[in-house]
C-alpha cells in the first residue's frame, strides 16, 4: 500500500490535475477535501473519452486522416472543467484489514487498477495493480499494511 | 356486436388507461402494452387462444417476424460499414457546402428508408450525421431534423419502409408491390416538396466555416468498409431479399417468409455470432406490437371495434370520399399525439370490419373484398396519414424518437416545441398534397 499520496481537492482543474498525473507518475489521483475526507477519484480513461464525442461509439471510427477540430477545442474547454466534474465519486474502497484476495478480486470485478484504503471516510492509501503482482514476487505478503 | 357490457367496459377502460399512459411516456410503452395485454389476458377479455393465434383478434405474426427479419438482415449489414460510407460518401459529393449536404444526406435517409426501415435507417444515419455536422463545424440539429422528415417520407413509400404500411399491408393483405404502385409516387412528391419547404423554414441556419473545403477533404470514407467478403455477401442477400419482396405475390409468399428467408441466408452466409445479432434486434419494439395486439384483440372480441366500424360505416356509405380524407387527416393528427403504431393497430380491425360492411357481410372475407375498389381509399388514407403524420411531433413515429434521443445523448438536444415549429408545417403541406393525390387517383 502506498501511504504517500499525491491528492487533488475539487476545486483543482483538470488541466491541473493532467500536470499532477504527469510529474507523479500516477495515472489514478484521489480527490479529497480540506479534512482528509475521500470525496472521489480522477483517471486517465474518463478524461480521454470526455474528449471525443459519445457518438463514436456507435461510428466505430471518426474516418478522417485530417485532424477532427471539435477534438482541439474539447482539449482547451476540459482543461478548464473542475475535478469534481470528471472525477468518479463512488471509487473503490477497503479498510486496512481488507484481506488481499479480496482487494483482488475487487479489482478484477470492476475493471479498476486501485482500491482506496479509507479509515472513517478519510484517504489513508492506495493499494495499487502492482502491490498484488508484488506478491508473486513476495509471497510471503498477507495483508494491505504489510510493506 | 357487443354481448357482454361489463367485458366491453373494461377492454376500452384497459384500452384508454394504456394508451394515455404510452402518450405521457411516464412509464416505457413495451411495459405498458404488455401490462395492458396481460390484464386482458386475466380478466379473459380475450381468451389465449384466441390472442396467441393466427386468425382475427389475434397477434399479427406477419408483422413481427417481418420486421424481425429486416432487423437481424440490417444488424449484419450494419457491421460492414457500408452506411457510414454511404454518408460520408455523399456529403463529399456534396463537397461539404451544407445546403448540398442536407438535401444528399436526406435523399440517402430518405431511400434507406424505403428499402429497410427509417426507425433503423435513422439509427445508423444519426451517428454519423452528427460526425459529418462535427467535422464539418455545422450546426447538427438542423441536420437532424431534416433526417427525421426524410425518414418518415422515405418510409411511406414501401411495405417495409414503416411500421404502419407493414401493419396495414398485413391487414389488408396488400404486396409489396401495391405500396409501390399506390405510395411510392406520392412519397417522391412528398420528397420534392419537403426539400423546398425545409430550405426557407431553415434559411440562414444552414452556415459553414469558410474552410468547410479543407474540413470535408478530411473524411476518408475508405476506412469505414473494413470486410469486403461480408459486405459483399449482405449486399447479396439484401438485393435477393428485395427480389423476393418484389415476387411475393406473384410467387404466393407473404412478405414475413421473405424477409425470414432473407435473415436466414445471411445468418448461414455471414458466419457471425448469433447471440451479438440476436442483442441488436430491437425486442422492445416487436414486443410492444405483441401487447397492442393483444390489447387490440380484446376491443374485437368483446364488440367494441364492431361497434366503431358500425358507426364508420355509416359515414362511409353517407359520403365515402369525405370519410377517407377525414380517415387521413385524424390519422396524421393522432400520429403527432400518440404514437403512429397504436394508432393503426386499433384502426385497422375497424377498417377489416368495413371491408364486411361493403362487401354485405359476408361470413369469410376475402382478399377481394379487403381490396375492393370502395377500401382502398381507406388503406392508403390510413397508410399515408400514420406515416407521414409521424413528422408532426417529436413523438410522433419512432424514428423521431430515436433521433432525439441520440441528439440528446451528444449535447444536442431537440426541444419539443422547437420540433413543433417545422413539423406542423412539413406534416400539413404533405398530407395537403396527399388528398390531392388520394382525391384524383382513389375517389
Amino acid at each position: 500500500m502506498t501511504r504517500e499520496l499525491h491528492t487533488l481537492s475539487p476545486d483543482a482543474t483538470v488541466g491541473e490535475a493532467a500536470l499532477l498525473m504527469r510529474s507523479s507518475g500516477h495515472g489514478a489521483l484521489p480527490v479529497v477535501d480540506e479534512d482528509g475526507k475521500l470525496l472521489g477519484l480522477i483517471t486517465k480513461f474518463p478524461l480521454v473519452r470526455r474528449l471525443l464525442p459519445k457518438y463514436l461509439e456507435q461510428v466505430g471510427d471518426l474516418y478522417r486522416t485530417g485532424e477532427f477540430k471539435p477534438f482541439q477545442d474539447k482539449v482547451a474547454e476540459v482543461a478548464l472543467l473542475p475535478v469534481s466534474d470528471l472525477m468518479d465519486p463512488k471509487p473503490l474502497t477497503a479498510s486496512e484489514d481488507t484481506p488481499l484476495a479480496e482487494v483482488a478480486s475487487m479489482m478484477i470485478m470492476h475493471d479498476a487498477r486501485q482500491v482506496l484504503i479509507v479509515e472513517e471516510d478519510r484517504l489513508i492509501g492506495v493499494v495499487g495493480m502492482q502491490d498484488i503482482v508484488d506478491m508473486i514476487a513476495w509471497p510471503e505478503r498477507e495483508s494491505i499494511s504489510d510493506p | 356486436m357487443i354481448e357482454n357490457a361489463n367485458h366491453a367496459i373494461a377492454a376500452g377502460l384497459i384500452f384508454v388507461i394504456a394508451y394515455a399512459l404510452i402518450a405521457s411516456e411516464k412509464i416505457h410503452r413495451t411495459i405498458v402494452a404488455l401490462a395492458g395485454a396481460a390484464a386482458v389476458l386475466i380478466f379473459r377479455l380475450v381468451e389465449q387462444k384466441v390472442a396467441f393465434g393466427t386468425g382475427h383478434g389475434g397477434v399479427d405474426w406477419n408483422v413481427i417476424f417481418l420486421l424481425l427479419g429486416m432487423m437481424i438482415i440490417v444488424s449484419i449489414t450494419r457491421r460492414t460499414g457500408i452506411f457510414q460510407w454511404l454518408a460520408i460518401k455523399s456529403a463529399k459529393i456534396a463537397r461539404g457546402e451544407p445546403i448540398r449536404v442536407v438535401i444528399l444526406l436526406s435523399a440517402v435517409t430518405a431511400v434507406l428508408s424505403a428499402l429497410l426501415d427509417n426507425v433503423t435507417t435513422v439509427l445508423f444515419m444519426a451517428p454519423v450525421t452528427l460526425l459529418i455536422a462535427d467535422g464539418l463545424g455545422i450546426r447538427p440539429l438542423p441536420l437532424l431534423i431534416a433526417q427525421i422528415f426524410a425518414s418518415n417520407i422515405g418510409g411511406t413509400a414501401t411495405l417495409i419502409g414503416d411500421p404502419p404500411n407493414i401493419m396495414v399491408g398485413s391487414a389488408a393483405e396488400l404486396g409489396f408491390l401495391s405500396f409501390i404502385v399506390n405510395l411510392t409516387p406520392i412519397a417522391v412528391v412528398a420528397f420534392i416538396a419537403f426539400v423546398p419547404s425545409y430550405l426557407w423554414m431553415f434559411r440562414g441556419q444552414l452556415q459553414a466555416p469558410p474552410d468547410v473545403h479543407e474540413r470535408m477533404a478530411g473524411f476518408d470514407e475508405s476506412r469505414a468498409i473494413q470486410n469486403f467478403s461480408l459486405c459483399k455477401r449482405c449486399i447479396a442477400v439484401l438485393l435477393l431479399t428485395f427480389v423476393g419482396f418484389f415476387a411475393h405475390e406473384a410467387l404466393h409468399v407473404p412478405p414475413a417468409t421473405i424477409a425470414m428467408t432473407g435473415a436466414a441466408l445471411l445468418l448461414l452466409c455471414a458466419r457471425v455470432e448469433i447471440n451479438e445479432v440476436l442483442h441488436e434486434v430491437e425486442w422492445a419494439t416487436l414486443l410492444f406490437f405483441v401487447g397492442l395486439f393483444i390489447m387490440v384483440g380484446a376491443l374485437i372480441e368483446t364488440g367494441i371495434i364492431g361497434e366503431a366500424a358500425g358507426w364508420l360505416i355509416t359515414r362511409a356509405e353517407d359520403s365515402p370520399a369525405g370519410t377517407a380524407i377525414a380517415l387521413l387527416w385524424i390519422s396524421a393528427g393522432a400520429s403527432g399525439v400518440v404514437d403512429n403504431i397504436p394508432f393503426v393497430a386499433t384502426v385497422n380491425p375497424m377498417l377489416v370490419e368495413l371491408a364486411r360492411g361493403f362487401a354485405g357481410n359476408p361470413e369469410h372475407l376475402t382478399v377481394a373484398h379487403l381490396q375492393s375498389t370502395a377500401m382502398m381509399p381507406f388503406w392508403w388514407c390510413l397508410a399515408l396519414g400514420a406515416c407521414l403524420g409521424g413528422n408532426a411531433t417529436l413523438i410522433g413515429a419512432s424514428a423521431n424518437v430515436v433521433v432525439a434521443g441520440i441528439a440528446e445523448r451528444n449535447g444536442h438536444p431537440i426541444g419539443f416545441m422547437h420540433f413543433l415549429r417545422y413539423g406542423i408545417p412539413i406534416t400539413f403541406i404533405t398530407i395537403a398534397l396527399s388528398t390531392v393525390y388520394v382525391w384524383f387517383r382513389y375517389l
